[in-house]
């Protein structure tokens, strides 16, 4: 358990900025996500926090320690990677005690909290399996474990959980989760998958080309994007562009033939500006109803949990996710009216 | 695309009878020839008739003081130019496999085969001028205040220099190919693991190398251990080997049996010493890598 700062990372390949500056803190055992489009300097984050990176300039606290110029090996942080990086020639005992047996933890203790960490993971009695005939989750598994048995301060796993199908990602995720819950070691979690970061984390961050575009807890992420960016790369919202209007004290982007609510946060009258909308966050509505807004709808998909409905709202492409019931009674091709909450639509100046 | 065709390209016995009879001619019978010939009285030669069965040349060999040396002198000999190959190739291959920027690899690996091209004996004589006296090497040293060094050209130290000369690029290529195979993150799991690096090289590059360890060490104490033409060349008066004794054999004496028995126990002895190299991998690769189910 430790708090984790990291101070003004910079970091460049070559001509490439990577990092330009980035800064965060994570709480003593807090579950963080850095969530990102590939290329967008998460992986290099977490490499400078362990120290296989060396940061341009810029620091990396561990509970006020600065630990920025500690070589990896006497950091005592948890890595696990993305492919594993099992080592194919030491059987599963051997690799998750290997970072006890250089502690020069002596041999029984090793054996017994090996056989915990193992116990942990849910692989009790895998001590003499070869790893490379495990499948891809009990690789990652083992690879948990190892890092974890040195009961490290931090834990940083770089998208472990890329190479697993669906359904083994999913158990995983979970497990992952309630784990970290239980022996609450401080975890950086690097995705870029916005469920995965969604559904694990306290708190994400989201990284677009070195710096940090947002920054908060999941539902605040997903329901208030602060970026166009965010608001495209967390599941996908809709952007409706309009001018901004006030009616009678209330603030509305209005466009052909819409009005949509929001809660004032800046700009003048008349401004044009894109309002980022989510489409579950619609519902149907009559005609006559306080803020209706006319739908044309399209087509509709079945996705199984939902259904997606494509369609136009004043000339402009708006999806709407709608649960079964009423969506089932729609047929394509026709017009309804929807509306939405303002508290539900971000509206970023052009 | 129907599986019956695919089916009539699948390897069947007959395919593999071109190697087998090469094998068979090139290798098999050979040896068996000088097994034969090792219990056989005098020389074969054309028109005369069966020389009949001894023990003679085995007698002789076991009681040879001078043959025991030799041996002793080679496959020391052996150690000492496998022992240099493995520690010279290791930090090349390594740097080949894994600082080089993939894109220059292949120049590299083109530096380590060059001296393939070149005739084996011109590589001998090439080295013989640059370490003989008033050689570039003396000359060089010579010239940067280092006076009053002997030539080593004629002592046990040449005939370890150019077989290591020979040899290293078998053992930088056997390496490199085990080295290539371990991942980035293996070694960097490792560090922050709290191994430093000496521990890593001995943990986990050491037992992931140990396939192209053995058969570096295969390609480099064989040969050596046999070897007559450098020794003879660069060793000296007293620098011959093992195998320059079994040359006289053939080419000086024209002792056929004699030359055949001393063959076949540096085969046996050879053999004896790589099975023991290979459990020794094995047993260390186990002890660092744990049992197996």
């Amino acid at each position: 358990m430790a708090e984790l700062a990291v101070n003004e990372l910079r970091k460049s390949f070559g001509d490439k900025e990577v990092l330009k500056g980035v800064s965060f803190n994570v709480k003593s055992g807090n579950f963080l996500s850095l969530l990102g489009p590939s290329g967008c300097g998460k992986s290099t984050i977490l490499r400078i926090i362990c120290g296989l990176e060396t940061a341009d300039s810029g620091e990396v606290l561990v509970d006020g320690r600065d630990v920025t110029k500690i070589r990896p090996e006497k950091r005592g942080s948890g890595l696990v990677f993305q492919n594993y990086a099992l080592v194919p020639s030491m059987n599963v005992e051997k690799n998750v005690g290997y970072g006890l047996k250089m502690r020069k933890v002596p041999q029984e203790e090793i054996t017994q909290r090996v056989a915990e960490a193992l116990e942990q993971v849910k692989l009790g009695g895998y001590q003499n399996r070869k790893v490379t005939q495990l499948s891809g989750g009990e690789q990652q598994r083992v690879a948990l474990a190892r890092a974890l048995v040195t009961k490290p301060d931090i834990l940083l796993l770089d998208e472990p959980l890329s190479a697993l199908d669906r359904k083994v990602r999913a158990e995983m995720q979970y497990e992952i989760r309630s784990l970290q819950r239980k022996i609450g070691t401080t975890t950086v979690f690097v995705t870029h998958d916005q469920e995965e970061a969604l559904t694990m984390s306290d708190q994400i961050i989201l990284l677009y080309k070195g710096e940090i575009e947002q920054m908060g807890d999941p539902y605040t992420i997903y329901s208030q994007p602060a970026t166009v960016f965010a608001s495209d790369f967390l599941g996908k919202a809709n952007l409706i562009s309009g001018k901004l209007t006030n009616e009678g004290g209330k603030w509305y982007v209005a466009g052909d033939g819409f009005r949509i609510p929001v809660n004032y946060v800046g700009g003048q009258e008349g401004d044009e500006v894109k309002a980022a909308v989510r489409g579950e966050y619609f519902e149907f509505c009559s005609a006559d109803d306080e803020g209706a807004n006319p739908y044309h709808l399209t087509t509709r998909i079945f996705t199984g949990l939902a259904w997606r409905l494509v369609g136009t709202m004043g000339g402009q492409a708006l999806d709407i996710s709608a649960l079964g019931n009423h969506a089932n009674t729609l047929s394509d091709d026709s017009d309804v009216y929807v509306r939405i909450r303002p508290e539900n639509v971000v509206y970023y100046n052009n | 695309m129907g599986k019956k065709k695919r089916s009539s390209f699948k390897p069947v016995s007959l395919w593999t009878t071109p190697s087998v009879i090469m094998l068979l001619c090139l290798t098999v019978i050979p040896l068996l020839m000088l097994l034969v010939f090792s219990f056989m009285n005098r020389n074969i030669f054309a028109g005369q008739p069966w020389p009949g069965w001894t023990m003679k040349n085995i007698t002789r060999m076991m009681g040879s003081a001078t043959f025991w040396r030799l041996m002793g002198k080679s496959l020391f000999t052996a150690f000492k130019v496998t022992m240099i190959c493995i520690i010279a190739a290791y930090p090349a291959s390594w740097a080949i496999a894994k600082i080089v920027k993939p894109h220059n690899r292949s120049i590299f690996m083109m530096v380590v085969i060059l001296p393939f091209f070149t005739s084996q004996l011109l590589l001998i004589y090439s080295m013989m001028n640059l370490i003989k006296t008033g050689g570039v090497l003396l000359t060089i040293l010579d010239a940067i205040g280092i006076h009053g060094v002997n030539t080593w050209l004629y002592t046990n130290k040449a005939t370890v220099l150019v077989l290591t000369y020979e040899y290293l690029p078998y053992m930088i290529l056997c390496l490199y190919s085990s080295l290539e195979g371990i991942g980035d993150n293996l070694v960097q799991a490792s560090l922050i693991l709290g191994a430093s690096k000496a521990k890593t090289f001995i943990n986990i590059v050491f037992p992931m190398s140990v396939p192209g360890l053995l058969s570096g060490i295969l390609l480099v104490f064989v040969p050596v251990a046999g070897s007559f033409m450098e020794p003879g060349l660069v060793g000296g008066a007293n620098g011959s080997m093992v195998g320059g004794m079994i040359d006289t054999q053939y080419s000086g004496s024209l002792n056929m049996g004699y030359g055949a028995a001393l063959s076949c126990m540096l085969l046996i002895i050879l053999s004896i010493i790589m099975v023991l190299v290979r459990l020794s991998a094995n047993r260390a690769q186990k002890a660092i890598g744990g049992d197996v189910e």
